[in-house]
């Protein structure tokens, strides 16, 4: 059997590796790139609020960048980039929407040296994150920027409208004239309503003074000023033209609604009365009693010179209680209410005497509608009517419009907010996710690998196999029915014009055998083996069998007739020298044939020329 | 236009083609191949004029080719050149959002603007967008790695001449329509300088006094925002400034307008008199039950004050500065601390109603008591006329400083520019890929001999064979003929 070479079955397998390795690495590449590659978008935000270091955001709840990937803003994403749920849904994007804190090492640094500082509660916050998304191919490569930029912007105006801004107020003016009210009624809700955005607009105003939106060209100042004028000359003139013009669609209705709310402030102002008489009561027993504690204090003080000085250290505390937070059930630090009971009690008092009084105020704004609709017709003149319902009108639509510019104002006022609490760090990058390229040559070599391996195992069976079913035993050459096979596999096709067929016969073999004995017979084959693959060296190119019948094959891819003839003499005189030295005799016959020169091309008419020239 | 797109691409496939027959034939010949044959045919190459043709002329086509197709379908490079661009955010601060570059509005848009024969999802896979930042991929470790692109290419695919429009015309609808949707949304809005006096129609003399007020305040809150940036900005050739024109702003409320109204109190003069009085007295009424409020509110703390005990409370003084950083006795709060301060609140909001009753009630009286006649009524429009040219004149030099500044200062907030290819560049690719054609042909001509010699060789006794079967077929047919015959 052949000598185990890794290096030969490589070199024969070689092709087959090569090509099935390219073959594999082409096509991973076509999977890769078309059904595992992904986009991947990045950014990095980070939160700028005062709080933001303390992990809260401007309204004191804890930073959550999850809030990122929330259903309503990637279904508000989706909704603006028309993207439907036939081609992705919420949770598709969902999943493959990340936000991970950075922590530098200088972070950690920083944490363990304040640790180390005996800050045993310090705990680093990070304020910066990333923002990742990732999506197939697909659907190009501006498609993951597109969808994260959208969330991202979805999320800036959220956190701004949630965390940031208060809310905007109402406008019920909106559908007023339809709702079937009184004119004096129209004329009280509008009023209130102006008064209200008024407010809202006075404290927005005073904290972004600067603020000017882009869209509508105001300042809340600018807003503040409008609806402020509209109330005090527009509206004002509108009440005080109903209450002149006694103007009323029902008065007795009107009537009957300012009597009960006459009566329901005579309600509350009863037990309100009624829990400020307790109230008082409270408090006086209260002090009683803390009267009493101070008494026994004093009397245990007894007649110490220093008594009110050591009083006042025993009742100070020396220091600032400084641990005025707690943590709550959620493990979320909040504040605690130290107002001391009696204060508490008096502010109580204050509230419900406030009440009192302001009830009583408005009690007496009742009485005067009352007053000035009580010698009112029981409805004005529809002339009256329809006029100061066009008027009403007029005005609700002027407010409504002023409302849209503040609502506009304000939205835009949302994204600032946000823009500058969630700052962006890094403009969105998209990238592809995995280096296909370098898995490709990765898949290559390993298949490149596994062939080598492949085919040395192969090599080694092929060994065996060639051995056991097509190997001669005794001087270790392809058998017959090798011989047959090469035969058979060149007998279809052409053979080239060099190709050359040589059949070698050891004609006193029997005669040896019979005359030295078998094992100097076997021994006269295997030097004949020897000296026959020594000169005619087995290859891709030549083929070296016994036929079983006493003949030895030779086929040679290129060999013209000299060359043959050189081998065969070549052949002659080795053995005749081995003769010489092993001390029998032997007598070689050959013949051989060449398809250029015999102008023979096919493998069976070559061999058999070869054949019939064996002498 | 777009097989010239094609052309590069073509030249490409063929230098690939190529080398898959150079390769093919060095296989089949390698047993015959003799470096010193190689050699020798290196020095004495064949058809060495006919290559240099062929070299010439491909690289003529590839160069015309792509010079032509850069020339036709040029990258557009859309760069941010205000301020708060490079923060990633947009001159109103808001956050700067690069996909609405090509989001489907501003496609939709284009496609409206330029009447183009294409569905926004078609011309959207046509048009990409990048920004030099993608190629470098984000270490989020490194500061210096995080910055935000003010630069954005576009780039228009020629497939879009499919369409009947081109890559240019489209960039170029593309840059009007988002420059557009980006002043209106983002920029600075001026529109406060557009002052209107349509309301002031049938209105009172004294309204019209707080409304030319309120116009004037919002001229005058318009400019600190850019005096604070650049307070001595000036104009070429105009001597104003911010502080100069926010000055004259405030003189036009303080001066001519307080004017104004001293006269219409002074003449009591009122549109329609009774209507006024009633709206004064029921201002008042409103402004009195406030008044009350607030008052009783006030009255209620001091009374808590005055209830509460001494006992129940101590504090404690604490030695301190004051903002002078002198030395001041500070003490802790306690509850009668915080009424009183409610207290004086309430007290100051009460004061002010009771001002505002006062100015009704003047008002009032004065428009009550005087009868102004038809030459105060003129006099008084007069004024008014003469009020609205004057805040017509602030506002129009607002708007003349305020757009020069903003001018300067953005410079048109973005510069667009078409990529010009660059000839060289071209030349340098082209030169490249036509080496490999060359070196390909070359190849293909040194190993031309021993390729036909192969050739040959196969060729010549495969056909003897086949030749050699027929006459063997002819000569059996023969005999078989002849044996039948027999």
């Amino acid at each position: 059997m052949k000598e185990l070479d890794v290096f030969r079955y490589l070199k024969k397998y070689r092709r087959v590796i090569v090509i099935v390795s390219i073959l594999a690495g082409i096509a991973f590449y076509m999977i890769a790139q078309f059904y595992i590659q992904q986009y991947t978008a990045v950014t990095v935000i980070e939160y700028t609020g005062a709080e933001a270091a303390k992990g809260e955001s401007p309204d004191n709840t804890p930073l959550d960048p999850s809030e990122i990937y929330g259903t309503n803003l990637i279904s508000q994403a989706m909704q603006k980039l028309g993207i439907k749920y036939t081609e992705s849904t919420i949770d598709d994007i969902r999943m493959n929407m990340h936000a991970e804190p950075i922590i530098t090492d200088e972070d950690l640094q920083v944490q363990q040296a304040k640790l180390d500082n005996g800050e045993k509660d310090y705990e680093f916050i990070p304020t910066r994150f990333t923002v990742s998304f990732n999506c197939g191919v697909g659907n190009g490569k501006e498609y993951p920027r597109k969808i994260l930029n959208q969330i991202l912007q979805e999320y800036v105006l959220y956190y701004g409208k949630v965390h940031v801004n208060t809310s905007q107020a109402a406008n019920p003016v909106s559908d007023i004239s339809t709702k079937g009210y009184d004119y004096l009624e129209m004329a009280e809700v509008m009023d209130d309503t102006l008064e209200e955005i008024t407010e809202h607009l006075t404290d927005k105003a005073d904290w972004n003074a600067e603020f000017r939106s882009s869209r509508t060209g105001r300042s809340f100042q600018d807003l503040k000023n409008e609806f402020e004028f509209i109330r005090d000359v527009e509206v004002r003139q509108l009440l005080s033209e109903i209450l002149e013009g006694k103007i009323t669609k029902n008065r007795d209705l009107l009537l009957d609604k300012y009597k009960n709310r006459n009566s329901e402030l005579g309600i509350s102002n009863d037990a309100v009365s009624f829990e400020v008489d307790k109230i008082r009561g409270i408090i006086s027993s209260y002090e009683n009693a803390m009267d009493e504690f101070s008494a026994t204090a004093d009397i245990n003080k007894g007649n110490d010179a220093n008594a009110d000085e050591g009083a006042l250290r025993n009742y100070v505390l020396p220091n600032v209680y400084d641990d005025w937070n707690r943590k709550n059930e959620d493990d979320n630090w909040e504040p605690v209410d130290r107002t001391a009971e009696y204060d508490q009690l008096m502010m109580k008092y204050i509230k419900d005497r406030t009440l009192y009084e302001e009830n009583a105020i408005d009690k007496d704004y009742n009485n005067y509608i009352l007053e000035v609709f009580s010698d009112a017709p029981s409805s004005a003149p529809q002339k009256v009517q329809k006029d100061i319902l066009k008027k009403i009108e007029r005005l609700a639509e002027k407010i409504n419009a002023l409302q849209s510019i503040y609502y506009e104002t304000n939205d835009e006022y949302n994204e600032y907010l946000g823009g500058k609490n969630v700052a962006v760090l890094s403009s969105v990058r998209v990238t592809e996710r995995f280096p296909i390229m370098l898995f490709t040559i990765l898949i290559v070599v390993i298949f490149g690998a596994l062939g080598c391996a492949g085919a040395a195992l192969f090599g080694r069976v092929e060994d065996f196999i060639e051995y056991y079913a097509f190997t001669n035993k005794v001087d270790g050459l392809p058998n017959r029915a090798k011989c047959d096979q090469f035969i058979t596999a060149r007998s279809h096709r052409p053979i080239p014009e060099n190709f050359a067929c040589i059949v070698f016969k050891l004609a006193n073999l029997q005669s040896e055998n019979a005359r030295l004995g078998r094992e100097a017979g076997d021994r006269m084959i295997k030097d004949f083996a020897e000296t026959l693959t020594s000169v005619f060296a087995p290859s891709d190119q030549m083929f070296v069998g016994n036929n079983g019948a006493g003949q030895y094959l030779i086929f040679a891819e290129a060999l013209n007739q000299e060359q043959v003839h050189a081998a065969t003499l070549q052949v002659s005189t080795i053995l005749e020298e081995k003769a010489h030295d092993r001390g029998y005799h032997i007598d070689l016959q050959s013949g051989s044939s060449n398809a250029g020169s015999e102008q023979c091309y096919y493998i069976r008419e070559l061999l058999s020329t070869a054949m019939k020239r064996v002498k | 236009m777009i097989l010239l797109s094609v052309i590069e691409p073509v030249s490409i496939l063929c230098i690939i083609c190529l080398y898959i027959l150079l390769i093919w034939r060095i296989f089949k010949v390698k047993s015959k191949l003799q470096i010193s044959e190689l050699k020798n045919g290196l020095g004495k190459l064949p058809k060495k004029r006919k290559i240099a043709i062929a070299g010439l002329v491909f690289f003529l086509v590839c160069f015309a080719g792509r010079l032509l197709t850069e020339l036709w379908s040029p990258g557009m490079l859309m760069a941010f050149n205000y301020e708060e661009a490079a923060k990633g955010q947009n001159p109103n601060g808001t956050r700067f959002n690069e996909s609405d570059i090509l989001s489907d509005e501003m496609l939709k848009k284009v496609i409206e603007r330029g009447n183009l024969k294409i569905s926004v999802e078609k011309l959207s896979e046509l048009l990409t967008l990048s920004t030099p930042l993608d190629s470098q991929k984000l270490d989020v470790s490194k500061e210096s790695d995080m910055k935000i692109s003010t630069e954005y290419w576009i780039h228009c695919s020629p497939r879009v001449s499919l369409y009947r429009t081109n890559p240019q015309t489209v960039l170029n609808f593309l840059v009007d329509v988002y420059r557009e949707n980006f002043t209106l949304n983002y920029a600075e809005n001026d529109s406060v300088l557009d002052v209107s006096f349509d309301d002031l129609e049938g209105m009172e003399y004294l309204d019209v006094k707080d409304y030319l007020q309120m116009q004037a305040t919002k001229l005058k809150d318009y400019l600190p925002g850019n005096s604070n940036e650049s307070s001595s900005y000036r104009a070429e050739g105009s001597e104003e400034t911010f502080s100069s024109l926010y000055e004259k702003i405030q003189n036009f409320i303080d001066v001519e307008l307080e004017r104004y109204g001293a006269f219409v109190l002074e003449n009591g003069l009122s549109s329609n008199r009774d209507t006024y009085q009633s709206r004064m007295q029921y201002a008042n009424h409103i402004l009195d039950t406030s008044r009350k409020k607030d008052m009783a509110a006030h009255d209620v703390r001091i009374e808590a004050i005055d209830s509460y005990n001494a006992y129940m409370t101590r504090f404690v003084l604490i030695p301190t500065y004051d903002e002078d950083q002198e030395f001041y006795m500070s003490r802790t709060k306690v509850g009668v601390d915080y009424f009183a301060d409610e207290a004086t609140e309430f007290l100051e909001s009460a004061t002010e109603t009771v001002e505002k009753i006062k100015r009704n009630t003047y008002a009032s009286e004065q428009i009550g008591k005087n009868n102004p006649t038809a030459q105060t009524h003129k006099q008084a429009k007069e004024q008014i006329e003469s009020l609205k040219t004057e805040l017509l004149n602030l506002a129009d030099q607002s708007r003349e400083l305020c757009d020069t500044y903003i001018e300067e200062k953005r410079d048109g907030y973005m510069q667009v520019s078409f990529t010009s290819p660059s000839t060289s560049s071209v030349a340098f690719y082209c030169l490249l890929y036509t080496l490999l054609f060359v070196a390909a042909l070359s190849g293909l001509a040194l190993l031309d001999p021993f390729y036909r010699e192969h050739g040959k060789n196969h060729t010549s006794g495969f056909k003897t064979a086949i030749l050699r079967r027929k006459k063997e077929k002819n000569k059996k047919t023969e005999e078989g003929a002849r044996h039948e015959r027999t």
